[in-house]
C-alpha cells in the first residue's frame, strides 16, 4: 500500500525518467525503486525516511544517464570527408573548391597541425597540378609548322628537353595528392580530453 | 576534500564494493542497497545504486533472478557472474597496493 508522498515521488520519478530514458528502462527503474520503497516500508521504516535516503528522482535519473556509455564519435565526420575530397579534386571547381577543402581541414579537430600542413602543402591545388603541368609540357614539346602561300614553311616550338622529365613530374603530381588524401584519412583521430 | 575528487573516488570504488557484497551468495536488491547505504562515504543516495546495478548487469558482471517470496511479490536477486568474480579479484589485489601507496605518501607528507 503506497502513501501519498510515495505516490507523488514515484509519479515524479516516472515523469523525469520518461523524459530522459527509453520507455523500457524507465519502466524498469520505476519498478525497482517502487519495490525498494515497498520493502523498506514493510521493514518498518517511515516513508519519508525511505524517500529521503533514496535521493531525489532527478538524482536517480541523472545517475542512470551517467552510467550509459558515451556515444562513439566517428573518426571521420561528413565535413572531414568533404575536406579530403575537396583537397584532392576541389581545384577543378574554379580552384575555390580546393580553398574550401583547406578551410575545412584547418578548422577540423581531427588532425594535428603537422597533418594539416601535409594536407595543405602536398599539394596546393590537389590533382589540378597534373593538368596544369601537363598542359605546359604539351606546349613546350609541340612543334607547329606554318607554311605561307609561297611554300615557305616556318617551324615554331620544338623539343625543349627529355619527355621523361615531364612524365616523372606528371606522375609525382598525380600520386602526391592521392597519397596526401590517404594520409589524412588514416591520421584522423577523435580528440580526447579537453 | 573537494566534492569532485570524492565523487570520482566513490564512483571508481563503488561498483567493486557491490561485487564484493555479492561474492559469498546472491542477495536481494533491497538488502544489497541497504548494506551499501550504511556507509555514507560510499553512498549519498541509495536510489543511485539501481542504475549502477543495471550497468553491471549490462556489462555481464552480475546477473539477476526472480525468486518467490513468502510475503509479497517475487524478489529480484543479484549474483556474480564468472566475469564479475574475475573483476573483483583483480580489483582487490590492485586496491591493496594503491591504498598502501596512498597511505604511505600521506603519512610521509605529514613528516617534517
Amino acid at each position: 500500500m503506497s502513501t501519498s508522498p510515495v505516490r507523488t515521488y514515484l509519479a515524479e520519478l516516472t515523469s523525469v525518467a520518461e523524459q530522459r530514458l527509453g520507455a523500457r528502462r524507465s519502466a524498469e527503474l520505476v519498478e525497482e525503486i517502487g519495490e525498494h520503497i515497498d520493502a523498506a516500508i514493510a521493514a518498518g521504516q517511515p516513508d519519508m525516511d525511505v524517500l529521503d535516503r533514496l535521493g531525489s528522482p532527478r538524482e536517480i535519473v541523472e545517475a542512470e544517464v551517467s552510467e550509459a556509455p558515451a556515444p562513439q564519435q566517428p573518426r571521420l565526420r561528413a565535413q572531414d570527408v568533404i575536406a579530403i575530397f575537396l583537397l584532392l579534386g576541389g581545384g577543378f571547381i574554379f580552384l575555390i573548391g580546393w580553398f574550401i577543402g583547406a578551410g575545412l581541414l584547418w578548422i577540423s579537430d581531427r588532425w594535428t597541425t603537422r597533418d594539416k600542413l601535409v594536407g595543405t602543402l602536398l599539394l596546393p591545388g590537389g590533382l589540378t597540378g597534373v593538368f596544369v603541368v601537363g598542359g605546359m609540357v604539351a606546349t613546350t614539346t609541340t612543334t607547329v609548322e606554318t607554311c605561307s602561300s609561297g611554300g615557305v614553311c616556318t617551324t615554331v616550338g620544338g623539343d625543349s628537353g627529355s619527355p621523361w622529365l615531364g612524365i616523372t613530374l606528371g606522375i609525382l603530381l598525380l600520386v602526391t595528392p592521392i597519397v596526401s588524401a590517404v594520409y589524412l584519412a588514416v591520421r584522423a583521430k577523435v580528440p580526447t580530453g579537453p | 576534500m573537494e566534492p569532485t575528487a570524492l565523487s570520482q573516488l566513490r564512483r571508481g570504488a563503488l561498483e567493486y564494493c557491490v561485487l564484493a557484497l555479492l561474492q559469498d551468495e546472491p542477495r536481494y536488491s533491497f538488502d544489497l542497497v541497504t548494506a551499501l547505504g550504511r556507509h555514507p562515504s560510499l553512498v549519498t543516495s541509495e536510489g543511485t545504486i539501481y542504475p549502477l546495478l543495471s550497468r553491471l548487469r549490462k556489462d555481464g558482471l552480475v546477473r539477476t533472478e526472480q525468486r518467490d517470496s513468502e510475503h509479497g511479490p517475487p524478489r529480484r536477486y543479484y549474483q556474480l557472474t564468472a566475469a564479475g568474480i574475475r573483476a573483483l579479484s583483480s580489483f582487490s589485489s590492485e586496491w591493496q597496493d594503491f591504498r598502501d601507496a596512498v597511505d604511505d605518501v600521506l603519512r610521509k607528507g605529514h613528516q617534517p
